[in-house]
């Protein structure tokens, strides 16, 4: 037995079909590059080409035996390594401060980097590191990356703080604890998760930026994405790129799940 | 030697004075409300003996030594939460032997406290639930037992009952009461509910804007009020008040209310005239009889009646004025709405305040007329 539907739910069938599609050509837009990247990979030919060829393994072993490229992967693990960590010891007594002074100026200054254009920045920082003499250094590479990630920390930092009950510290002080201990056992613990986030977060803005690395780096200690740009641009794309990419690729979507598994880490931005 | 002993606390904050002129002292084993509206100060007092806030004037003793200064690490002093405060990320043991551990108490001593003050609190059996698997009620027990673990001198509850269902709290209020009794703890509680205050507390501090109105047992801040606003407070259902004047009418002083002539009188000498006065009468000092009866006092109409199981609060209304006024009717009779009835008032019990200061009228005695005539003419 069948029944004529009413106006009013064929109109929401459809309205809820147009959302869901459009949902999922978003999903396709963001995706299919990061896909077809991934696919590509996998490709026997020697040549960017899709549809593929056929299926084999050949550019992850050039991968593993190519010395330039890895070396270049192991300076962009390193100093993404140092700088979130150094970021993150510069943000969480930072935080802590900004925490308990109830003025916007320090807030704005130190999140101000957020809106700086970054090629400006750079290139000021370039004239900068000429005069103290500290140009092409891996140092300087470290300095300026940490900069660069800090105001972003520095902010899911704060928001991990606002988002702790404050009694938890007075109920810890009237316990008897001082205020390290107050830190190290109950602040620390329980902002751990945005602390992840943070660091997991700058680790990637620092793997991937190219910018600041191409104005700021000798080519002797030049990062992953930089040699690929510039080897993109001079002799076009090599295929040991796609195995590469196809590796951070799943990386850093492994590194996502986790993140919001565990510390929700979308709510931060 | 009082266990607490507040002196002169005065606190300004923001240009707004929070706290004026504080005294209270707190005698060992005590247990003394703060009672207020919100936003009277009473908070802060306590925030303040905790450590959390300071004072801009006054010394804070305890024990008699003065801990004004110290940070709340150094206090000795427990400190329940409204929202407990436990550590989300420790266990209910955990959380009992943090403070154990900063105090550095020894394992097998602390384990054996832990042991205990789970036993006070009848939480035995859950030392390795999280906070978040336990119940409101569960929470605020793990949180005294966090605090009473230190044995400190001075026990500090800010509304701990507040987040609980009406059920629970009065159960946990007993239990609260039983256990302060048995360790013989002194302990100050912040509440804003007066019957919470009534049922718990030896003494009662009452605060409004940040000045302490009145200290006493419940029975003396209930019978006897130092002000309009302690009247106000305190009793539930409320007091009745009425602004009046006094007048002369033929031979006697008395104030005009509730269509009838009170007399009153000041022991020798005569009571002001043309004074402004609030007349207070309790709910349960106003007699209701049907009309049928043939017995005397004021005609009134039933506007509402409110059952509240074994009473009943009758909302009544005079013949002659159409004032208000409520009743509590304990009585087998209980008048439905609609109803006339006569009305009778327990004078020796109506309370008398100045109409501009709000203060207690102490010197005054309150008369029924109808009655000192009926004295007068059978003599």
């Amino acid at each position: 037995m069948s029944r004529p539907m009413a106006p009013g739910r064929v109109s929401m069938l459809l309205l809820r079909m147009v959302h869901r599609f459009l949902v999922w050509l978003a999903f396709l837009f963001v995706l299919a590059p990061m896909l077809l990247m991934v696919l590509v990979a996998f490709n026997k030919a020697d040549y960017f080409s899709f549809p593929l060829e056929g299926l084999s393994f050949r550019w992850f072993q050039e991968m593993i035996v190519n010395t330039e490229y890895r070396s270049s992967i192991m300076n962009s693990l390193k100093l993404a390594s140092i700088a979130a960590v150094l970021s993150l010891l510069i943000s969480v007594p930072a935080a802590i401060a900004l925490r308990r002074s109830s003025g916007k100026l320090a807030e704005t200054v130190l999140l101000a980097p957020l809106f700086f254009p970054l090629v400006i920045w750079s290139l000021g920082l370039l004239q900068f590191y000429g005069m103290i003499g500290l140009s092409g250094s891996f140092l300087s590479l470290v300095l300026a990356h940490t900069v660069m990630i800090t105001p972003f920390i520095l902010r899911i930092v704060v928001q991990s703080l606002r988002e702790m009950n404050p009694k938890l510290e007075e109920a810890a002080s009237s316990l008897g604890a001082g205020r390290w201990t107050t830190f190290r056992r109950i602040t620390l613990p329980l902002i751990m998760p945005g602390l992840l986030v943070g660091a997991i977060f700058g680790f990637l803005m620092s793997f991937t930026d190219v910018t600041l690395t191409m104005f700021i780096s000798s080519s002797g200690s030049s990062t992953f994405p930089v040699r690929v740009y510039s080897e993109q641009r001079s002799e076009g794309l090599n295929q040991i790129v796609l195995a590469w990419s196809a590796i951070i690729t799943l990386i850093i979507f492994i590194l996502s799940l986790i993140g919001e598994r565990f510390a929700r880490w979308s709510r931060y931005f | 030697m009082s266990q607490l002993s507040l002196e002169r606390i005065s606190k300004t904050f923001r240009g707004v004075e929070v706290l004026r002129d504080i005294h209270l002292q707190a005698e060992p084993g005590e247990f003394i409300c703060l009672l207020g509206p919100s936003g009277s100060g009473k908070s802060t007092i306590l925030r303040m003996v905790g450590g959390f806030e300071t004072a801009d004037l006054g010394t804070i003793s305890l024990a008699g030594e003065e801990i004004g200064d110290l940070p709340p690490n150094r206090r000795n002093i427990g400190f329940v939460f409204q929202d407990y405060a436990l550590f989300p990320h420790l266990t209910v043991e955990e959380n009992i032997a943090f403070g154990l551990k900063c105090k550095r108490t020894a394992a097998e001593e602390s384990k054996a406290r832990i042991r205990s003050v789970l036993d006070i609190v009848g939480l035995t059996g859950l030392e390795k639930r999280y906070p978040k698997q336990l119940s409101g009620g569960q929470q605020q027990r793990v949180a005294i037992a966090r605090a009473i673990a230190l044995r400190p001198a001075l026990l500090l509850l800010d509304e701990p009952l507040s987040n609980l269902d009406a059920k629970l709290r009065r159960q946990i209020r007993l239990e609260m009461r039983a256990l302060q009794q048995e360790l013989g703890i002194t302990t100050i509680m912040v509440t804003h509910d007066q019957e919470e205050a009534m049922t718990m507390a030896d003494r009662i501090a009452v605060l409004q804007n940040g000045v302490i109105q009145q200290i006493g047992t419940p029975l003396e801040l209930y019978k006897s009020p130092a002000n309009l606003f302690v009247a106000g407070f305190i009793g539930d259902p409320p007091i009745n008040l009425y602004p009046c004047r006094s007048k002369r009418s033929g031979g006697a002083v008395g104030i005009s209310v509730l269509d009838t002539f009170l007399e009153i009188s000041c022991g020798t000498g005569v009571p002001p005239e043309d004074c402004d006065y609030v007349l207070g009468i309790r709910p349960e000092d106003v007699l209701l009889s049907p009309v049928d009866e043939g017995r005397g006092g004021i005609a009134a109409t039933v506007d509402v009646v409110e059952y509240l199981g074994s009473a009943a609060l009758v909302h009544i209304r005079t013949a002659g004025s159409g004032t208000k006024l409520c009743a509590l009717v304990h009585s087998k009779w209980i008048p439905g709405s609609g109803d006339r009835v006569k009305l009778q008032l327990v004078v020796e019990n109506a309370l008398l305040f100045h109409g501009d200061t709000t203060g207690a009228v102490t010197a005054i005695e309150i008369k029924d007329s109808a009655a000192a005539y009926a004295a007068r003419s059978g003599s």
